[in-house]
């Protein structure tokens, strides 16, 4: 089960990774700074919203609070699908602060960013969620990177709002694993994550490649491959902050990433000349197939963790069986230090989290990060690869075997049993 | 892409090294294992000597020396190490053979003193086989280190079923041994797995 070549190959993919994303970073260390905004462009807001009544209030606030011009500043909340709750109402109370209020009968969140796409005359767009904030100084921070015209689509670092209980805390971890990351990326030239809370376009590329698909599940996974594949560039504001309320529950979370991963799939069968093509820089040639071994890796690496598990009980019941104290199979521990050897598996592994570790410290220092991040760190360090792979698992079996899943206003059914049935029966 | 092409190699280079670095570590702390039991095998070699040519010199006084015993106690830590050793892919066939040699001339020791002292010592000679052939034998091996650690003078003997030395093989055909795990104790045969109670009954019964 636990092939030697396999673990080999992986550790070296993981470690040359590693090894250049500390590189790139440490090359750009005095660097980090964002590129001042030359001239002031203008800012579409949009809030797309669906019975979001506890936090759309303040999250309209956050938006009114940010430090840009107000003359080159719109806001925009449209409620899409016909909120069951009050959200409509809160929004309108805004009308007055100049705040744009729109209902749709026609719901999804590409839809709700598509009308505001089609209204709007400003030369920057930026999609944020209704449950999110953002700092004060986010848009001085992001927009001086559109003085490349290059530049299609500017992301910032997103943090978790509340951190209350484990899941939140390991989400917390993951979400400045993910800043660091996608910094590297932008030095890279590699980003294809972009956080769909809350990430900067320039309206021109909708204007010549259309606006989100409304169909898709993840519809800013989509737009960010679309941009790479134009080959335009996706940058990062690290030290822009922007907060989101992450979910609480496992089951929760659990969906969300069942989402985000359909995405990634549907996006990468879409968008699969990317990978392995020299023409896309380090995302085709690097970046974008060690994503997708890490996956497969980490998987790996979970079904070997269950099978040890396995063939324990097996052990322990099969020492009952026989009358054995379960207990006598602990004695294969020694603790003589004869028994503990140098290997390059383990000394890769320490370097592992070494590197892990400087990742993440680096995220804090240039995301300005305080929160309070020890048991979450600890939560990551020995849950993050379970609950990784039990995502990946639960998205790749939805993919080959679901028949339809609901997400907000978009109904996915294109898992592969799915269109192979309405390729031969239909 | 150009431009960071020598990124990517420099990356590539430190990797490469990481690596080369790290299997050349690996491989010294291997051989200085190795020599660590090859210091421990020339131990017991000398002691076991010391004890035959006692024997030779003084038969009555052998036994009353207690010293014989802790040998065997010896032998089971060389086994252990021998046995994580080969774990780890290393050559250990040669000490393999001086462990089993040793193992031999001290049950032959025993089985006279034994003989001379009025059964002094209980003995357990333990044939076992690669786990994926022998469900039990980890097991097996295991209650067997325990009994050892209740009991210092029972003399336990371990023989891979699997191996083609000489001495083995003989022991192996003298006790008519065709399965794994088979034990003989104090000369009588069991071709089944013995949990912790049968083995401490059937030590007591003699």
């Amino acid at each position: 089960m636990l092939s030697m070549p396999i673990i080999y190959a992986a550790l070296f993919i993981s470690t040359f990774t590693g090894v250049l994303f500390l590189l790139t970073f440490f090359e750009n260390i005095n660097r980090m700074g964002n590129p001042r905004i030359r001239k002031y462009p203008s800012v579409c807001i949009v809030i797309p919203a669906h019975n979001e009544e506890p936090s759309i209030a303040s999250t309209i606030e956050s938006a009114l609070a940010i430090d840009y011009p107000k003359n080159k500043l719109e806001i925009y909340v449209v409620e899409n699908g016909d909120s069951k709750d009050k959200t409509y109402e809160i929004a309108k109370k805004y009308l007055k602060k100049g705040v744009k209020v729109v209902s749709l009968k026609k719901g999804g969140k590409g839809n709700a960013m598509n009308y505001a796409i089609n209204k709007t005359k400003s030369e920057i767009f930026i999609s944020m969620d209704a449950d999110t904030y953002a700092d004060k100084d986010v848009l001085k921070k992001m927009l001086g990177y559109f003085n490349d015209p290059e530049v299609m689509a500017v992301a910032p670092t997103m943090k978790s709002k509340q951190i209350d209980n484990l899941s939140q805390k390991i989400q917390n971890i993951e979400y400045l694993v993910g800043a660091f990351l996608r910094k590297v990326y932008h030095l890279l030239d590699s980003v294809y994550v972009t956080p769909g809370a809350f990430t900067a376009y320039r309206k021109t590329f909708f204007d010549k490649h259309g606006g989100f698909d409304t169909k898709n599940i993840t519809e800013d996974i989509e737009m960010t491959l679309r941009i790479q594949s134009k080959r335009y560039k996706i940058t990062n504001a690290i030290d822009a902050s922007v907060y989101t309320i992450t979910p609480k529950k496992m089951k929760d979370l659990f969906w969300q990433r069942i989402r985000w991963y359909l995405g990634y799939i549907d996006a990468m069968f879409q968008y699969k000349n990317i990978l392995f093509s020299t023409k896309h820089g380090y995302l085709g040639t690097i970046i974008g197939p060690t994503a997708v071994a890490s996956i497969l890796y980490m998987i790996y690496l979970f079904s070997v963790m269950l099978f040890e598990l396995g063939k324990t009980l097996v052990a322990v019941a099969y020492a009952e069986g026989q009358g054995s104290n379960p207990l006598l199979l602990l004695q294969q521990l020694k603790f003589n230090p004869f028994y503990y050897s140098f290997s390059v598996i383990g000394f890769i592994a320490v370097l592992a989290v070494l590197m892990s570790i400087v990742m993440f410290f680096m995220a804090r220092r240039f995301s300005s990060d305080k929160s309070d991040y020890k048991i979450g760190y600890i939560g990551f360090s020995v849950l993050y690869i379970f609950l990784f792979a039990a995502w990946w698992l639960g998205a790749i079996y939805y993919k080959l075997l679901g028949k339809e899943l609901r997400f907000g206003g978009v109904v996915w059914r294109n898992s592969l049993v799915n269109n192979f049935k309405l390729a031969h029966f239909n | 892409m150009k431009q960071g092409k020598s990124k990517a190699i420099a990356a590539l280079a430190i990797t490469v090294l990481i690596f080369i670095g790290g299997f050349m570590l690996g491989n010294l702390s291997l051989s200085s294992k190795i020599g660590a039991v090859q210091d421990l095998q020339n131990e017991i070699y000398t002691e076991s000597m010391g004890f035959e040519v006692l024997f030779d010199l003084a038969e009555d006084n052998l036994c009353e020396e207690e010293n014989i015993a802790d040998i065997n106690y010896q032998l089971t830590e060389f086994g252990d190490k021998l046995a994580y050793l080969e774990k780890k892919d290393a050559d250990v066939t040669a000490l393999k053979n001086q462990y089993n040699s040793l193992e031999i001339k001290h049950f032959l020791l025993i089985s006279d003193i034994n003989e001379k002292c009025g059964n002094k010592y209980d003995t357990i000679l333990y044939f076992y086989g690669p786990t994926s052939a022998c469900k039990s034998c980890l097991l097996q091996g295991l209650e067997l280190s325990k009994l050892k650690s209740e009991n210092l003078d029972i003399m336990i003997y371990s023989f891979d079923y699997t191996g083609d030395f000489a001495p083995v093989r003989n022991l192996i055909n003298t006790y008519d041994v065709e399965r794994v795990p088979t034990l003989v104790i104090n000369g009588e045969r069991y071709e089944s797995f013995l949990n912790g109670d049968d083995l401490r009954n059937l030590v007591d019964s003699y």
